[in-house]
C-alpha cells in the first residue's frame, strides 16, 4: 500500500473529531473521502499532511510513519487546501515561486515547472497580475498549482472546487484525472457526491468522525440494493406524514428538507403511485416527482437517514 | 534559505499593501510636519537660530576695534551669522527690507578711548521682531566691550598701585607701550575664550528635529507589527497551514518572519530619516553611520517586541488591540508624543521601560553631535529587551505549535 491510515483519532478537549478510522490507498488511484460538513474530512487530511499531531494512531506512506519521519513524507506530498491559501497582492507568478522554494526547489527547475504548472492550468498569459483580480475559479487553480510545482507523489486536495462556477470545475476536474494518469496518488475530499463520483476509483464515506463505508463506487450503491431515491416537492407537507410514508412497502428512509421530500425506495417506479397517493389523500398539492438510479447521495442517506449536503 | 525567502515575501507583501504603506511612511511624515510646526514653542527655550546677515561700520581703524570685526567675520561665528560692511545712513532701510537684522557700529576712537579708560560705547541697531538674533549680536558686543573695560581698569589699578608703591613716573612711562600691548593681547585672548565658548554651547533640538526622532522611533514598532502579524493572518487565510505542510518548522518560521520584519523596519526608517533630512531639513548629527548603527539597534528591539506580540494574539483582533495598546503607552510614556525632558520624575522613570525612550535618546544624542560611544549604553539597553523578547516570543509560538 502507498498510504495506509491506521486507527487514526483526534480528539479536541472532549469532543472526538475522528475516531479511529482505517482506510488505505494504492499507488496511482484516486482515493475520495466524502461526507457532509463536520464529518473529520479535514481533521483526517490535516493528520495525513502533518499539521496536527494525530491523538492516536498513525499514518504510513511508504512504509515510514509520518509521526517518526515528519519532513521527508512532507516532501513526498502536496496539500491543496480548502482555502485559496495564496498571497492577493503578489502574483501568480510570485505565489508559485515563493511555494516552490518552500519545497526548496531550485531556480532552474522551479522557473521551467512555473511555465509547465501555468500551462497545465491555463493561466500562463495571466500570470504576471495580482491574484486578488482573479476569479474564484481562476484563484482555485493557482491554489491547486502551488502544491504540483514540485511533483508530489501524493496530492492531498481539500475540497478544491468550493464556490466557483461550473466551468472552472469541470477544468478542475479534468486536470485531477490528468494528473492521475500521469502517476500521481491523490487524495480527494468533498461533499459533492457527483464530484467523487466522477473522479475516484475508491471512497470512503465519513460521518461524524468515522468511516460508515467504503469500497469502490459500484460496491457501495450495492449496499442500497435497487433502491431508487424519490424527490417529491409539494406544499403543505406536515411532519406525521414521514410516518406513513415509512410504513409502505420497500421505503428504507424520508428525509425532508423544506418542501423536498427524498425517499429511499426498492423498486421506486413500482411505488411510485403509492406515495404520490399518501401526499394527495393527506391534502397536500405535488408540485414534482423526480425517480433517480441509486447514487452515493442514496448511500449515505441510506446509512445515516440525513442528506449529505447539509 | 526557506526563512530568506519567507522574509522576502513578507517584505514584498508588506510594501505592496497600501495601507500599510500609509500608516509607516505617509502618517509619520504628516504627523512630523503638523507636531514640528504647533509644538515648536515648546523647544524655544533653547532656540537654534537660522542664519542672519549683521551690517558691521567701523570708524576707527585701532586694534581693539579691528579685533572685534575679526571676530564678528571669524570662522567660530561664521554658521550663526554673515557679517557685511555697511554704510551708517543704510541702516534703517536695510533693517527695514530684512536685509540685515542687526547692524554694529564702532565709533571713531575707540581703540585709545578704551585703552585710557575713558567712556566709549560701540551702538547695535537692531529689528525689533527679530529679538533673538538682535539679542546674540548684542551678546557678543557686549561681552567683548566689558572684556575691553575689565582689561583696562585692571591695567589702570596696576599702573595706580606701582605709583603708589613709589615707582618712579619716568619708568612707568617708558613701560607704557608694554602694557598697552599686553593690554590689546588680553583683549584678544578674551575675545578667543568668547568665541570658544560660543562655539561649544550646547547644540539645542528644534521640533523638527525632535518629532522625527520621536515619530521613526514609534512607527518602526507599527512597522515591524505589519510583516510579524502577517502570522496571524497566515494562520486565518490557511497559508501557514500551507506553510506548515511544506516542512517548514515552528522556529524557522519565527526566524524568518522576524527577519522580514527586520528589514521592513530597516527600509522604513531609512526612509524617513533620509526624507526628514532631504525635506524638514532635519540633520541627523555629524555621523551618518552611528545614526545607521542607532537604527539597527532600535529597529531589532521593535521587530522583536512584535515578534513577542504576534506570539500572545491569536486572532487579528486581540493583534490590533494589543498593538494600539503596547505602542500607543510605549510612545506616550516613552516620549513619542510629548517629549522626555518636561515629564514628571515618576513618568521619566517608567519612561526607562520602553523602546521609544532608548531609541529617542540614542537619536538626539547623535544629533547633538555626540559621538557614537556616548550612546553605547543605550544601545546595549536596546538589543537587551530585543533579545528578551524575541526569546520569549519564540518560546511561546514553539510551544504553541502542534506536530509541525
Amino acid at each position: 500500500m502507498f498510504l495506509e491510515v491506521k486507527d487514526l483519532k483526534k480528539v479536541y478537549k472532549r469532543q472526538r473529531a475522528v475516531d479511529g478510522i482505517d482506510f488505505s490507498l494504492k499507488e496511482g488511484e484516486i482515493f475520495g473521502l466524502l461526507g457532509p460538513n463536520g464529518a473529520g474530512k479535514s481533521t483526517t487530511i490535516s493528520m495525513i499532511a502533518g499539521l496536527i499531531k494525530p491523538t492516536d494512531g498513525d499514518i504510513i506512506v511508504e512504509g515510514r510513519s509520518i509521526l517518526k519521519s515528519p519532513k521527508e513524507i512532507k516532501r513526498m506530498m502536496g496539500l491543496v487546501p480548502q482555502e485559496i491559501a495564496l498571497y492577493p497582492t503578489l502574483s501568480a507568478r510570485e505565489n508559485l515561486k515563493f511555494w516552490g522554494r518552500m519545497y526548496g526547489m531550485d531556480s532552474i527547475r522551479l522557473k521551467e515547472r512555473i511555465d509547465e504548472v501555468l500551462r497545465i492550468l491555463g493561466l500562463t498569459e495571466r500570470a504576471d497580475h495580482r491574484i486578488d483580480t482573479y476569479s474564484g475559479g481562476m484563484k482555485r487553480r493557482i491554489n491547486i498549482g502551488a502544491a504540483l510545482l514540485h511533483q508530489p507523489k501524493l496530492l492531498i486536495m481539500d475540497e478544491p472546487t468550493v464556490g466557483i462556477d461550473p466551468q472552472s470545475r469541470k477544468h478542475i476536474l479534468d486536470m485531477v484525472l490528468d494528473l492521475n494518469r500521469q502517476g500521481m496518488t491523490i487524495l480527494y475530499t468533498s461533499h459533492y457526491m457527483e464530484e467523487v463520483e466522477y473522479l475516484c476509483h475508491r471512497v470512503a464515506i465519513m460521518d461524524r468522525g468515522s468511516i460508515i463505508a467504503s469500497g469502490t463506487k459500484e460496491e457501495l450503491k450495492a449496499m442500497v440494493g435497487n433502491a431508487h431515491k424519490v424527490v417529491v416537492e409539494a406544499d403543505n407537507f406536515r411532519q406525521y406524514m414521514v410516518d406513513t410514508l415509512r410504513v409502505l412497502e420497500g421505503v428504507q428512509q424520508v428525509m425532508v428538507e423544506k418542501q423536498s421530500i427524498t425517499i429511499l425506495v426498492k423498486d421506486g417506479r413500482k411505488r411510485l403511485a403509492d406515495i404520490i397517493k399518501v401526499f394527495n389523500d393527506d391534502g397536500c398539492k405535488v408540485n414534482s416527482v423526480s425517480i433517480k438510479e441509486p447514487d452515493l447521495e442514496g448511500v449515505f442517506l441510506h446509512l445515516t437517514g440525513r442528506a449529505l449536503r447539509n | 534559505m526557506k526563512v530568506l525567502y519567507l522574509a522576502l515575501k513578507d517584505f514584498k507583501v508588506t510594501f505592496k499593501d497600501k495601507k500599510a504603506l500609509l500608516i509607516m511612511l505617509v502618517m509619520p511624515i504628516i504627523l512630523i510636519l503638523i507636531l514640528g510646526f504647533s509644538l515648536e514653542p515648546m523647544f524655544r527655550q533653547n532656540p537654534r537660530v537660522a542664519k542672519f546677515n549683521v551690517g558691521m561700520i567701523s570708524y576707527d581703524r585701532g586694534i581693539l576695534a579691528q579685533n572685534l570685526v575679526d571676530i564678528m567675520k571669524g570662522q567660530e561665528l561664521s554658521e550663526l551669522m554673515d557679517v557685511y560692511e555697511i554704510k551708517e545712513e543704510d541702516i534703517r532701510q536695510l533693517i527695514k527690507d530684512g536685509s540685515i537684522t542687526a547692524a554694529v557700529v564702532i565709533p571713531r576712537y575707540f581703540t585709545d578711548k578704551a585703552i585710557k579708560g575713558e567712556d566709549v560705547s560701540i551702538r547695535v541697531y537692531g529689528h525689533p521682531a527679530k529679538q533673538v538674533s538682535g539679542g546674540i549680536v548684542n551678546g557678543i558686543v557686549d561681552s567683548y566691550a566689558t572684556g575691553v573695560s575689565c582689561v583696562a581698569v585692571a591695567i589702570d589699578n596696576v599702573i595706580e598701585t606701582l605709583m603708589g608703591f613709589g615707582m618712579e613716573h619716568q619708568v612707568l612711562g617708558s613701560k607704557t607701550g608694554q602694557i598697552q600691548d599686553r593690554l590689546v593681547a588680553a583683549v584678544e585672548q578674551a575675545g578667543r575664550v568668547f568665541t570658544e565658548s560660543t562655539q561649544q554651547s550646547p547644540r539645542w533640538i528644534t521640533g523638527f528635529e525632535y518629532y522625527s526622532v520621536a515619530m521613526v522611533a514609534m512607527f518602526i514598532l507599527f512597522g515591524a507589527m505589519f510583516s510579524v502579524f502577517s502570522i496571524i493572518e497566515e494562520r486565518q487565510d490557511r497559508t501557514l497551514a500551507r506553510l506548515f505542510s511544506t516542512g517548514m518548522g515552528s522556529i524557522s518560521l519565527t526566524v524568518g518572519k522576524f527577519i522580514g520584519s527586520y528589514v521592513t523596519c530597516l527600509v522604513q526608517a531609512a526612509i524617513l530619516i533620509v526624507f526628514t533630512n532631504w525635506v524638514y531639513g532635519v540633520s541627523w548629527g555629524p555621523s551618518p553611520w552611528a545614526v545607521v548603527i542607532a537604527t539597527l539597534a532600535a529597529c531589532f528591539a521593535a521587530s522583536s517586541f512584535a515578534v513577542f506580540i504576534a506570539s500572545v494574539s491569536r486572532t487579528p483582533k486581540s493583534a490590533d488591540a494589543l498593538q494600539m495598546l503596547t505602542i500607543q503607552g510605549m510612545s506616550l510614556l516613552g516620549g513619542s508624543m510629548l517629549p522626555l525632558y518636561i515629564m514628571p520624575d515618576i513618568l521619566k522613570s517608567i519612561s526607562r521601560f520602553t523602546i521609544n525612550n532608548w531609541a529617542i535618546r540614542s537619536y538626539l544624542s547623535l544629533i547633538t553631535g555626540n559621538p557614537l560611544r556616548d550612546i553605547s549604553q543605550h544601545l546595549a539597553i536596546l538589543l537587551a529587551i530585543g533579545g528578551a523578547f524575541l526569546v520569549l516570543g519564540s518560546w511561546v509560538i514553539s510551544a504553541g505549535s502542534d506536530g509541525r
